[in-house]
């Protein structure tokens, strides 16, 4: 048995699907650590992942278009950030419970949007499962045959890319931008950034707009990239995986991305050991990747620290 | 400031208390409203939907006994989270100790089948609330001496038990397979649930307790209606007292407020965090023994999803009162409750729900958070989102 | 003599406070200028308004004549104003240069210019004596660096005034010295300087003219040349000024606090405490002078139990409690003013009397088998508003609401109606007004005459001077000398203060065997 899990290791495949597993992962938690280090708590993106993967595949049913698909689930993320924004920036409320209110609000609305565009109008339960145009995979030209590593980096679906090109263009604009600078600055010290002058309210909300679209695309990339379709809750905890994998790499560009590809690999993992049909039972598999990223979370992360201006709203202190 | 006469003082605490129930029906009334949008564009009247609505939750003693039925797991979840936050550990594993509590139950009762009731549904609550205690206590222990964000650990402990869970009872009981005497699937059937409970081991019923008391009845609903309802208007008023009677809850919400101060006030933190862990976890793997003792009589996949998640909202309209969660778990039981005859006489779908359930909770979170000036709080170093303001008693 | 800055008539109020009230100023180019008060008199909501925190509702403003309106921060920079806070606006993990460069068009948008910019500091610095290292993270530097630092941000942005709120509220003596230096070669550049302080000889010793505040008002406007401190302690006041409580002197008691060796460490794992050795006997009131961050915040919570002591011993009326908890010590009769009432002192969503009972509630008789004792808390609660004049509507009142001098009188109810043996008195007057001020110190004193033994640890040397007994000096976490406090030579104790000077033989740190 341990034979046949070791020569899962050694195929290319297997980290093909690493890296496609680990991408909506990617996307959400790159688009979401730009807002983190502004101060704003991401816990909502569960709930902009949904909305992207039903607005993924409503859009690209309605326009016959991948393409349309995914501007749609990039509409869908940036107005459910938007909400996050309001409740946790102008009106200042909790943040993660203003992010658990609006996840449980996109399960309802997911649900009811997805019945309301292809149920008809019967209020049954949407019986057939609806196939809409999906993105195909993208190989890229000399890249792509490179050995080994062009099918596992360049011969993939076109959301794929972009993720990957994330991580480095986030730490380049953290730290090398004047935009970066002041994200930074307005989530360890919001007051210091006031009065020079920054305006604390609207880095954080356009650093939200961001997550949302890469959240929102993160979620489209679930229906309309690899399953082809909608399922009720199809995000299945994976925006809190990718908050997870954010405090998991202490807010670093480098460490999300490493944390994000741990659990598409346990994931990865866990899919191709179910193939075997061993002896271990199927849910442990499907409850595997969380056990790893508790269990690396407790022994080499440690006590996180948070940006230190995290989660609170940031008023002018009227003395 | 001058002290102010008793009138003052009286009229003033009524306000608030007004204030504190006024906020969650506003917000409420307001998700009806705003609500009404999405069943429109399904080319409904949201008044027939409502009024559906209220009549599957209200509308006859069968429906109020299903009310009951749905709102009572969500008090305890309701409470689980409330007691929680009070003392700023934020319970988002309700579900997994809800799931555990509910298989512990399950497997006494389904094992234990010669105990005598009186033995056995005491033991069975022990073990599901023991369970549950004990599975928050992982994340509490976490949290009372490394420091630990509650909020990451007890989420990804919720998708381990719930594996856990759907694992346990694909195994048949006491069968042949490995760890058959850990399963729960009922042998003599293919699909993934348990058998029935022995008798003992559920909670009287209404009608049970009136047939003994020598009335009989004929309305069936009483026959649905168990003890559970009544443990949980128990279990709301025991939370109260701990919180705002005894020393523990005082040292519990001191810790909510300011861990700091507290520690200077000579409270030992670490101890309250693991106690509330305990509390709290406790609570919500009552909920789950509840739904199996007096409801369900066995467990099933999937079987009360959500309920652990919804203590969330239960507590914040509740505004993080342990009897204000009694009241917002009836909201969200009668939703429960109606949702399906809603659909069924108006067409509106029952996801209409959860949009009204986000709405409510999102504008009750509004209305409290401007309605109170929030007070610089200090977190030195940040250890993670906090814990909402907790004022009122 | 031109006019740089005019302010008309100024009027700016916040809930249920009137902290500007008509205010008029004016400012010449190349003065420094101070702005003197009390706490809450109303100097740094004026500078605010300068500088764009907040928008006055009534008045003028005119920069070099010409009416102008400030918004936002933006604004005042514009125009050349420059101000640093008294907490300061620097962002801690980020270097030097990013901080000073923080809101400001780069040359090469959106790129970062941090070489230009270290550059440009290089200069700056060498031009006014500010010499700073621009590739350092601002939170590894020393407060009198930082300071620096913030002075730098306004002159990169060319300000033609500088604002600076209590500026020496975390320097040495000798340090000030320097600042003041720094302060006249920018006034000899052209600069001009408003200089919030509520410390009588630095108006003396350093400002061209001074405006006193009071209760909002503009009390006068002077020449520093022709008065003394005695008058401007009257105009901030507005009446004669007792600061010396008469203190009779006691018999030596018994030894209450015995610290040998005493070694702790900060929070970021370096050597807080390095062997400090004193002792306190009933009835007297032992001060520790010192600049702040040498020690006196690890101190207070090593002596507590908050804090691991990693060598030495503590005992309290003969018990060991080096490593007792928090509880234990309480439980000697040990009470604890913390330094900051709002975050660690109080509860503020509490209500008053839930927090007068802060420490008491876990015994009897407040508590009974795990209850609450509710009639006997509220006797205990209402007696205890009486005696100590607690202002307050009534005991269900969040403690939030009371003012910062009721705060404080809650936590003195609470911490002396059980009359300790020994109380540990951080900054106890920190951040209150004249009246509050003058309580708090006489109910130190009574205690003191009662018999507790009082540990004063406060960065307010003249406090410390007023109501100790005897004074010791903290520096880097080792104390430089203990002298009495009749007598004592101000000078030395500034000298020793700044490290300067050591009285004691340095102990060496006790390291403990695991």
């Amino acid at each position: 048995m341990l034979e046949q899990i070791i020569q899962i290791f050694v195929t290319v495949e297997f980290y093909a699907a690493v890296i496609r597993l680990a991408t909506p992962l990617l996307l959400a938690a790159m688009g979401g650590l730009l807002a983190e280090r502004a101060g704003v708590v991401t816990f909502g993106m569960e709930g902009m992942m949904l909305m992207g993967a039903v607005a993924g595949v409503i859009g690209s049913y309605l326009t016959g278009s991948v393409w349309g698909g995914l501007a749609l689930a990039m509409v869908a993320g940036i107005a459910m950030a938007m909400a996050l924004a309001f409740m946790a920036v102008t009106i200042g409320a909790n943040q993660v419970v203003s992010a658990v209110a609006l996840n449980i609000g996109a399960v309802g609305l997911s649900s009811t949007l997805y019945a309301l565009v292809f149920a008809g109008g019967n209020g049954d339960v949407v019986q057939t499962v609806v196939k809409v145009p999906s993105l195909s995979v993208f190989k890229v030209p000399l890249l792509g045959d490179l050995p080994i590593l062009g099918p596992i980096l360049f011969n993939q679906l076109p959301l794929v890319y972009l993720a990957l090109l994330m991580a480095p263009v986030v730490w380049f604009v953290l730290y090398r931008t004047t935009w970066g600078l002041k994200i930074r600055a307005v989530g360890e010290h919001p007051h210091a950034a006031d009065t020079v002058g920054i305006n604390v309210v609207r880095v954080r909300y356009l650093t939200l707009i961001f997550t949302g679209i890469m959240a929102g695309l993160a979620g489209a990339f679930l229906s309309i990239g690899q399953l082809n379709t909608f399922q009720e809750n199809m995000s299945a905890g994976r925006g809190f995986i990718a908050y997870t994998a954010i405090v998991f790499g202490k807010w670093e560009p480098l460490g999300v991305f490493l944390g994000t590809l741990l659990f598409g690999l346990a994931d990865a993992l866990q899919l191709r050991i179910q193939a075997l049909n061993l002896a271990i039972p199927y849910q442990f598999l499907v409850a595997f990747p969380y056990l790893v990223t508790l269990i690396v979370l407790i022994l080499f992360v440690g006590k996180a620290t948070w940006p230190a201006a995290s989660g609170a709203p940031f008023k002018r202190e009227d003395k | 400031m001058k002290p102010s006469t008793l009138w003052e003082q009286f009229s003033r605490r009524l306000l608030e208390r007004s204030f504190n129930i006024l906020i969650p029906l506003a917000a409420i009334l307001a998700a009806f409203v705003v609500s009404s949008v999405l069943i429109v564009l399904r080319g409904v009247n949201p008044l027939t939907a409502y009024g559906a609505l209220l009549s599957g939750a209200f509308g006859s003693p069968n429906a109020l006994v299903t009310t009951v039925v749905r709102l009572t797991p969500l008090v305890f979840t309701g409470l689980a989270v409330t007691y929680g936050y009070r003392s700023g550990f934020f319970n988002i594993g309700a579900e997994g100790q809800l799931y555990l509590g509910a298989m512990v139950v399950t497997w006494i009762g389904v094992t234990f089948t010669t105990w005598p009731g009186w033995l056995l549904v005491p033991v069975a609550l022990l073990g599901g609330a023991l369970v549950g205690a004990l599975w928050a206590l992982i994340p509490g222990y976490l949290k009372a001496t490394r420091g630990f964000n509650e909020v990451l650990t007890t989420l990804l402990m919720n998708y381990i038990a719930m594996q856990f869970f759907e694992w346990v009872i694909r195994i048949d009981h006491f069968g042949t397979t490995a760890f058959g005497w850990l399963g729960l699937k009922d042998p003599t059937q293919p699909f993934p649930k348990s058998a029935e409970i022995v008798p003992a081991a559920q909670l009287p019923t209404a009608a049970g307790l009136l047939t003994r008391l020598g009335i009989t009845v004929s309305t069936p609903a009483l026959q649905r209606l168990t003890l559970a309802a009544l443990l949980a208007l128990v279990a709301a008023i025991i939370v109260y007292v701990i919180l705002f009677k005894t020393t523990t809850g005082f040292r519990a919400r001191a810790v909510g407020v300011n861990p700091r101060a507290a520690e200077y006030m000579g409270v030992n933190v670490p101890r309250t965090i693991l106690t509330t862990a305990l509390i709290s976890g406790a609570l919500a793997g009552l909920a789950g023994a509840m739904e199996v003792m007096g409801t369900q009589h066995r467990v099933i996949s999937n079987f009360l999803v959500g309920a652990g998640f919804d203590g969330i909202p239960v507590a914040l309209i509740g505004q993080l009162h342990p009897l204000g969660a009694l009241l917002s778990a009836l909201f969200f039981g009668a939703l429960r409750a109606g949702a399906n005859k809603m659909q069924i006489i108006s067409g509106a779908p029952i996801a209409v729900i959860y949009v009204i359930q986000s709405l409510a909770i999102l504008f009750a979170i509004a209305g409290t958070t401007v309605e109170l000036r929030p007070r610089r709080r200090q977190p030195a170093p940040n250890s993670g989102p906090a814990a909402p303001e907790v004022d009122h008693a | 003599m031109t006019e740089l800055l005019r302010l008309e008539k100024i009027r700016k109020t916040f809930p249920g406070v009137l902290a500007n009230d008509d205010v008029d100023l004016e400012i010449r180019k190349g003065e420094i200028h101070a702005l003197l008060g009390e706490n809450g008199a109303g100097k740094t909501t004026l500078m605010n308004c300068v500088y764009g925190v907040y928008r006055p509702e009534r008045g003028h403003i005119l920069w070099k004549g010409q009416p102008v309106e400030i918004h936002q921060a933006r604004d005042a920079i514009a125009l050349g104003i420059g101000m640093v806070h008294q907490h300061f606006m620097l962002v801690p993990p980020l270097t030097v240069a990013e901080n000073v460069i923080l809101g400001l068009p780069s040359a090469r948008e959106p790129l970062l210019d941090l070489r230009s910019a270290a550059i440009r500091l290089r200069d700056l610095g060498k031009q006014y004596g500010l010499p700073v290292d621009p590739g350092i993270p601002v939170w590894q530097l020393p407060v009198g660096v930082q300071q620096r630092v913030e002075i730098l941000k306004a002159l990169y942005r060319n300000a033609e005034l500088l604002i600076l709120d209590e500026p020496t509220a975390v320097l040495t003596p000798g340090e000030v010295e320097d600042l003041f230096k720094v302060l006249k070669g920018l006034t000899q550049e052209g600069l001009s300087i408003i200089f919030i302080t509520h410390k009588l000889e630095e108006v003396m010793a350093v400002s061209d003219r001074v405006t006193v505040m009071r209760n909002g008002r503009v009390v006068q406007t002077v020449n520093a040349a022709a008065t003394n401190a005695n008058e401007l302690a009257k105009m901030m006041v507005g009446r004669e000024v007792f600061l010396n409580i008469p203190k009779p002197a006691l018999p030596a008691g018994e030894v209450v606090l015995a610290v040998t060796g005493l070694a702790a460490q900060s929070d970021r794992g370096l050597p807080a405490l390095k062997g400090l050795s004193f002792e306190i006997r009933r009835g007297e009131i032992l001060g520790i002078a010192g600049v702040d961050g040498n020690g006196q915040t690890e101190l207070a919570e090593a002596l507590t139990g908050l804090r691991p002591a990693t060598g030495g011993t503590v005992a309290v009326s003969g018990h060991d409690v080096t490593h007792a908890s928090p509880r234990e010590i309480m439980d000697l009769n040990v009470a604890f003013i913390p330094p900051d009432r709002q975050h660690t002192g109080l509860l503020l969503t509490f209500s008053v009397g839930e927090n007068l009972i802060g420490k008491e509630f876990c015994r009897p008789p407040f508590s009974k088998r795990g209850f609450l004792q509710e009639r006997l808390i509220r006797d205990f609660v209402t007696g205890a508003i009486q005696n100590y004049d607690i202002r307050t509507p009534e005991a269900a009142t969040p403690a939030k609401l009371l003012s910062g001098g009721n705060q404080q009188k809650v936590v003195l109810a609470r911490e002396l109606s059980r009359r300790p043996d020994l109380l540990i008195a951080a900054q106890p007057t920190r951040g209150l007004d004249i009246g509050a001020t003058e309580y708090v110190r006489q109910q130190m004193v009574a205690a003191r005459n009662a018999g507790t033994a009082i540990l004063l640890i406060s960065t307010e040397l003249e406090e410390v001077l007023s109501l100790s007994d005897r004074i010791a000096v903290l520096y880097e976490g080792e104390i430089m000398g203990i002298v009495p406090a009749s007598g004592a030579d101000v000078h030395e104790i500034g000298l020793m203060m700044a490290g300067a000077k050591r009285l004691t033989s340095a102990a060496p740190a006790v390291e403990e065997a695991a």
